[in-house]
C-alpha cells in the first residue's frame, strides 16, 4: 500500500522534472535532443510495475510517447497544436498523479478529451487508437515474467486495498463529524437561510458566456449553522484564518505591483489552501467551498495557464476581503451560539456569487465582465457595527423616531440621561437597552500567538524575581529585628511587593496553562475504537474536569500515557457483556476519565467497573520474570506497580489493542518525564482505578530544602512523608552494611544522602540527624540528612546536557543565598542506592549500637540491601 | 609532503587573531577571544555527584545553571588549591557555556598567523587534538586551545558515561 504511494510520488517528481524540461523547450519542437532526451524521460515514467496497473495513467503515457515521437519524426502537420498537447499532457498527467499519490482518481473523466486531441493531431482515429494502447500495454505485460506479474497482482490489490482504507476513513471522519455535532449545539438562523447556492461548475463548457447581470449576484446572506461550533476550536480557527488572510492581502497586494513575481502567487496559494482545509474540518462549508474555487484559480495561475493581470489581482483581493467578512460572520455566529453575544441582528448579506462569477470568467480565460458594483461592497462586516443606543429604543418601539431626533438635538449628556428627563422613556427600558448594546458591543475573543521560548523566559525572569524579592525579604526582616526603625516601614513595601511578586507569577504561570478538554476528547475516540475491535464490548466513557488547566508541556505528554491507560481499561479491565452480565453488572462497562486539583497538584483519574487487577497472577508473573521473591511480602500498590514494568503483561492472549506487554510502562515513563506519579487501585470484580498525580507547572516545584554537611539539597515535597530524629531503638544494621530504620514497625532503608552523593560519612551517628522519609512508587526509604532548612518553591533549572547520566538529580536551582542546590528526584536516589558504584564501600556498622536481634527479621523482609 | 605543509601553514595563518592567555601550571596558554564569554574570580561551586573528577561542580551565572571544570585536572596536572589569582573563564561552545578554572588569567594578546605554528607531535600518547597550535608572543610560546575539541560532545559523553 505505502509502497504504491511511493510510486506515485516519485512519479511525481519524474513529472515535475519533464515539466521542468519542457518549460526549457519553451514549445521549440525543432530540438531533436531535447525531444530524445523528454522521449526517454517519459519512457522510463511506466517504469515502476505498481503504477502500470492505472489505465489511464498508461493509457495518457502512451499518448504522450507518440506525440513525442511523431514531433521527433516531423509527421505533425501543426507543430504549435502537438507542442501545446505536450504541454497539456505534462500538466494532466501531474495531476492525474498527484491525485493517484492522494488515493483520489478524479481526472479520469477530463482525459478522454485530451486523448482525442492528441489522435485528431496525429491523425488517427480515437476509440481505435486507444485500443490499440490497451492492446500494447497487454502485450507489455504479457512479456513480462509470471512473477513480476504477481507481484504486480499484489500491489494492485494493495492500491485496492488503499482507496478502501481511505474511503473508510472517509466514512469514519464522516461519522466522527456527525457525532461531533451533536454535542456541539447547532444554531438556527432567525432569518431564513437561503438554500445554498450552486458554485459555477468549474468543467462547464468554455463557450458559455459570463452574462453581466447584476439580479443574478445579488449578495446574500449565508448561513453557517453546519459549522461545528466547538469554543475550544472555533476561535483558534478564525483567529487563524484572520492572520493567513492578512498575509494574503499583504502578499496580492505585492502581486499586484510586481505581477512577474510567481512566487508571491505560491505565497498566497497555501495560506488559502489550508484555510480551506480547516474549514472544511470544522464543516464551514460556505467558506471552505468559496475557498475551494479561490485555490483553483490560484491554482491555474501559479501553473502559468493564467497570467498575473489586474483583473486577477482584483478579483482574488476582492476574494480574500468575502473571506474576511466570512469570517467575521462566522465569529459573530459563534459568540451567538456559544452565549457572549445576545443580539441577533440577521447577518449582512455578501456578493459572493459576483466574485465566483469572476473566478469563473478567469478560470475560462475570459475578461472580466462589468457587473455593476453597487451591491458590492467588500467590507460588509463594517455594517455589523455597534447599534446606537437611540436606534435601539427607536426599533424596540419605546420612541419613535422624532423623538429620538429632538432628544439628539439637546443632548449634551448621555441620550439615556436626557430621554429619561424628558419623561419619554423610564429609567428601567433605558437600562435595557443599554444592557443591548453592551451585549452587542462585547469583544469577541481574540489571542495572539506567542513564541513558546519568550514565554519560557519569561516564566524564568519571573521565577528569578520571586526569588530576589525572597531574599531582599529576609535582609529587611533582619534589619528590622536589629531594631531599625526605617527597615519595618521598609519591611512593610517589600511584603507588598512580595505579594504582587507572587500574583504576577501566578499569571505568568497560567499563561502557559491550557484546559484539558481536547486531550480528553480524543480519548473519546480510543473507546469508541477498542470497543468496536474487541468483539462487542460495550464501553462507556464519562469524563468530567476537562477545564482543569495544565501546563501545556503536561497536556502535550500526559496524551499518549492516558490513550494507553484507557485502551488497557477498555480491553482487558472492561469485560464482554455477557461476563458483566452474569457478574450482576450492566452490560455497558463505564470508563470514568476525571481531572482535578488537590493540594498543588493535578489528579487525572481513570476508573473503569470492570475486572480488576488479579494480584495473584501479577505477582506470579514478577516472580517468574525475577521482579519479586517468592517469598517477598508486597503491598498491593507495589504489587500493582510491576504492570507497569517494560514487556510485563498477564494476558494470555495478544488482542490486537493491547496485551504486548508494551504501553504502561511508556505511562510510568512519560509520567516520571512530568515528575508525577502514577498509583494504582484496584478491587477485582470491581474495577481498576489509575490515579495520576501531576505538579501544577513543570518550571516550579515544591521542594524541601535540606543540608548534608556543607551542601544543600532539595527534596520534592510531594514525596516526603515525615520527617524525625531517629532513635537508637529504631536502627538496625543488616549484616553490619544497611542500616535499616523500623518506623512504626515499618522497615525500610536508611539512605545516607552524604554517603550516595560525597562518598563519607559526614554523621556518623544518625540520632543527631533528620531522617526524612520518603515515598516512591509503593517504596519507602528513609534519607538522614543533617537538618532540614525550610520549604520554599523553586524554579527548576536544568543542569545542561553534561550531568544528563547522574541518577538522582532532576536538576538544580538559585536558592536564596545565590548558590545552586540540587533537586533531587526520588526514583534516581532509589536506583543511585542499589547501584553499587554508590554503595558504601566499607561497613558503617559501628554507627549503629542497637538491634542485633533485629537483623534475621529486617533481613527477611526487605528486599533491596541483598541485590546488586 | 610540501604541498601538505603549505596547506597547513595557510590553515595555520587563519588562526591569527586576538587570544585571552592564563596561566596554568607554569605554561602559557590562549584561547580565542570570541570564545570567552566572561571572567570571574572563584565562587561558591555545588559539587554534583556522580561525575569525574575534574568536573568540579556548577555554579549560579546569573540564573543560569552552568558546569565548572578544573583545567589542571582535566590535563592531569597536579591539583592546585584555589586562592585569590585562581579564576573562572566562562567559554560559549556551540551555545552552551562551560566555566573553566584556571591558575590566573595573563592578558589578551594579538597573535598574527605568521607568529602560529603547528603543534608539534609529542608522540601517540600525548592527545594534540586540543591544540590549535602554538603562537609566539615576545619570545614565549602560548598553546592554543581548541575548546570545542576539549569540550567535544564526546568529551561530555564520557563525562556522562563515567556518571553512568
Amino acid at each position: 500500500m505505502n509502497q504504491s504511494i511511493e510510486a506515485f510520488n516519485k512519479m511525481e517528481v519524474d513529472v515535475d522534472r519533464i515539466a521542468t524540461s519542457l518549460v526549457e523547450m519553451d514549445g521549440n519542437l525543432e530540438d531533436k535532443a531535447a525531444l530524445v532526451d523528454l522521449l526517454e524521460q517519459v519512457e522510463s515514467l511506466m517504469g515502476d510495475s505498481q503504477t502500470s496497473e492505472i489505465p489511464v495513467l498508461t493509457e495518457a503515457v502512451e499518448w504522450w510517447k507518440k506525440l513525442l515521437m511523431a514531433s521527433l519524426l516531423d509527421q505533425i502537420k501543426d507543430a504549435d497544436v502537438a507542442s501545446g498537447l505536450i504541454n497539456d499532457f505534462s500538466e494532466k498527467v501531474s495531476l492525474l498523479v498527484r491525485s493517484l499519490a492522494r488515493g483520489v482518481d478524479e481526472e479520469e473523466a477530463d482525459m478522454s478529451g485530451l486523448f482525442r486531441r492528441a489522435a485528431d493531431c496525429l491523425g488517427e482515429d480515437y476509440s481505435e487508437a486507444s485500443g490499440n494502447v490497451q492492446r500494447e500495454s497487454e502485450e507489455d505485460v504479457q512479456r513480462e515474467s509470471e512473477e513480476e506479474s504477481a507481484e504486480k497482482e499484489g500491489a494492485g490489490n494493495d492500491l485496492e486495498d488503499l482507496f478502501q482504507d481511505l474511503e473508510k476513513d472517509e466514512i469514519e471522519s464522516q461519522e466522527k463529524a456527525s457525532q461531533e455535532d451533536e454535542d456541539a449545539i447547532s444554531f438556527e438562523e432567525d432569518t431564513p437561510a437561503q438554500p445554498e447556492e450552486e458554485i459555477p461548475s468549474v468543467a462547464a463548457d468554455a463557450s458559455d458566456s459570463v452574462t453581466a447581470d447584476a439580479s443574478e449576484y445579488e449578495p446574500e446572506v449565508l448561513d453557517y449553522s453546519d459549522a461545528m461550533f466547538e469554543e475550544s476550536l472555533i476561535y483558534d480557527f478564525i483567529d487563524e484564518c484572520e492572520s493567513h488572510l492578512d498575509d494574503i492581502e499583504a502578499n496580492l497586494l505585492a502581486l499586484e505591483n510586481e505581477p512577474e513575481n510567481v512566487s508571491l502567487v505560491d505565497e498566497v496559494f497555501r495560506p488559502i489552501h489550508s484555510i480551506k482545509g480547516s474549514a472544511g474540518f470544522l464543516g464551514v462549508k460556505v467558506l471552505q467551498d468559496f475557498a475551494h474555487e479561490t485555490e483553483n484559480l490560484l491554482d491555474e495561475v501559479r501553473k502559468g495557464r493564467i497570467p498575473v493581470t489586474t483583473a486577477l489581482t482584483t478579483t482574488t483581493i476582492e476574494a480574500a476581503d468575502i473571506l474576511k467578512t466570512m469570517l467575521s460572520q462566522l465569529r459573530t455566529t459563534a459568540n451567538r451560539t456559544l452565549g457572549s453575544d445576545a443580539s441577533n441582528d440577521p447577518l449582512s448579506p455578501i456578493p459572493v456569487k459576483r466574485v465566483l462569477a469572476f473566478i469563473e470568467a478567469l478560470m475560462k480565460g475570459l475578461e472580466i465582465p462589468e457587473i455593476p458594483s453597487g451591491t458590492s461592497e467588500p467590507s460588509a462586516a463594517k455594517k455589523d457595527k455597534e447599534p446606537k443606543l437611540g436606534e435601539i429604543l427607536v426599533s424596540d418601539g419605546v420612541i419613535s423616531q422624532e423623538e429620538l431626533g429632538e432628544a439628539l438635538d439637546k443632548q449634551e449628556r448621555p441620550l439615556g440621561q436626557v430621554l429619561v428627563e424628558e419623561g419619554l422613556v423610564n429609567e428601567d427600558k433605558v437600562a435595557d437597552a443599554l444592557k443591548k448594546q453592551n451585549a452587542s458591543g462585547k469583544q469577541p475573543r481574540g489571542a495572539i500567538k506567542v513564541d513558546i521560548e519568550k514565554l519560557d523566559n519569561l516564566v524564568n525572569l519571573v521565577g528569578e524575581l520571586v526569588i530576589t524579592q525572597t531574599l531582599v525579604q529576609g535582609r529587611s526582616a533582619m534589619e528590622s529585628s536589629n531594631g531599625n526603625e526605617s527597615g519595618e516601614a521598609l519591611g512593610k513595601d517589600i511584603v507588598l511587593l512580595g505579594k504582587i511578586t507572587k500574583e504576577m507569577q501566578d499569571q505568568v504561570m497560567s499563561l502557559r496553562m491550557v484546559p484539558l478538554r481536547p486531550v480528553f476528547q480524543k480519548m473519546n475516540r480510543v473507546v469508541r475504537d477498542v470497543s468496536k475491535k474487541a468483539g462487542g464490548k460495550k464501553v462507556d466513557l464519562v469524563s468530567t474536569g476537562e477545564d482543569t488547566e495544565v501546563d501545556k508541556t503536561v497536556s502535550e505528554i500526559i496524551s499518549d500515557p492516558l490513550v494507553h491507560i484507557i485502551r488497557n481499561s477498555a480491553d482487558h479491565g472492561i469485560e464482554l457483556p455477557d461476563e458483566r452480565r452474569a457478574a450482576g453488572k450492566d452490560e455497558t462497562g463505564k470508563v470514568q476519565l476525571s481531572a482535578y486539583h488537590e493540594g498543588g497538584n493535578i489528579v487525572i483519574e481513570i476508573s473503569d467497573d470492570g475486572r480488576g487487577l488479579n494480584r495473584e497472577k501479577i505477582l506470579k508473573k514478577a516472580i517468574e520474570r525475577g521482579l519479586a521473591e517468592p517469598d517477598e511480602k508486597l503491598t498491593d500498590a507495589q504489587v500493582y506497580q510491576f504492570v507497569m514494568t517494560p514487556g510485563f503483561s498477564t494476558a494470555e492472549k495478544i488482542t490486537d489493542i493491547s496485551g504486548r506487554g508494551v504501553g504502561l510502562d511508556v505511562v510510568k515513563k512519560n509520567i516520571e518525564q512530568l515528575r508525577g506519579k502514577v498509583e494504582i487501585h484496584s478491587k477485582e470484580g470491581q474495577g481498576t482505578t489509575f490515579s495520576i498525580k501531576l505538579p501544577l507547572t513543570l518550571a516550579i516545584i515544591d521542594g524541601m530544602v535540606v543540608r548534608v554537611d556543607e551542601d544543600k539539597y532539595i527534596l520534592p515535597t510531594l514525596s516526603i512523608v515525615r520527617s524525625f530524629r531517629p532513635s537508637n531503638e529504631e536502627l538496625s544494621t543488616v549484616h553490619g552494611r544497611g542500616e535499616m530504620l523500623n518506623v512504626r514497625g515499618e522497615l525500610m532503608p536508611l539512605v545516607r544522602l552524604s554517603q550516595l552523593y560525597k562518598g563519607e560519612v559526614t554523621l556518623s551517628d544518625p540520632t543527631e540527624g533528620l531522617a526524612v522519609i520518603v515515598e516512591n512508587e509503593g517504596r519507602t526509604y528513609a534519607l538522614l540528612v543533617d537538618e532540614l532548612l525550610n520549604q520554599q518553591q523553586v524554579v527548576i533549572k536544568s543542569l545542561g546536557s553534561v550531568f544528563e547520566g547522574v541518577k538522582g538529580i532532576a536538576g538544580g536551582t538559585i536558592l536564596g543565598d545565590g548558590s545552586v542546590g540540587l533537586i533531587l528526584d526520588m526514583a534516581g536516589v532509589f536506583e543511585a542506592y542499589k547501584d553499587p558504584k554508590y554503595r558504601p564501600s566499607e561497613p558503617v556498622a559501628d554507627a549503629v549500637a542497637a538491634g542485633e536481634d533485629f537483623d534475621t527479621m529486617t533481613f527477611e523482609e526487605n528486599q533491596p540491601l541483598e541485590e546488586g | 609532503m610540501n604541498t601538505e605543509n603549505a596547506v597547513s601553514e595557510e590553515a595555520m595563518v587563519q588562526l591569527g587573531g586576538k587570544y585571552l592567555t592564563f596561566q596554568l601550571s607554569g605554561e602559557g596558554y590562549g584561547i580565542e577571544i570570541l570564545k570567552v564569554r566572561e571572567i570571574f574570580g572563584m565562587q561558591q561551586i555545588t559539587s554534583v555527584p556522580g561525575v569525574p573528577e575534574y568536573v568540579k561542580g556548577v555554579i549560579n551565572l546569573r540564573g543560569r545553571i552552568i558546569p565548572v571544570i578544573d583545567l589542571r585536572l582535566k590535563f592531569s596536572f597536579n591539583e592546585a588549591e584555589y586562592d585569590k589569582e585562581t579564576c573562572i573563564i566562562v567559554v560559549s561552545i556551540e551555545d552552551v557555556l562551560v566555566g573553566i578554572i584556571v591558575d590566573t588569567v595573563s592578558e589578551v594578546v594579538d597573535i598574527p598567523g605568521d607568529d602560529i605554528e603547528q603543534s608539534p607531535s609529542f608522540g601517540a600518547e600525548t592527545p594534540t587534538e586540543y591544540l590549535l597550535g602554538m603562537g609566539k608572543v615576545k619570545e614565549r610560546v602560548i598553546i592554543l586551545l581548541n575548546v570545542e575539541q576539549v569540550f567535544s560532545e564526546q568529551e561530555m559523553k564520557s563525562i556522562e558515561a563515567a556518571s553512568n
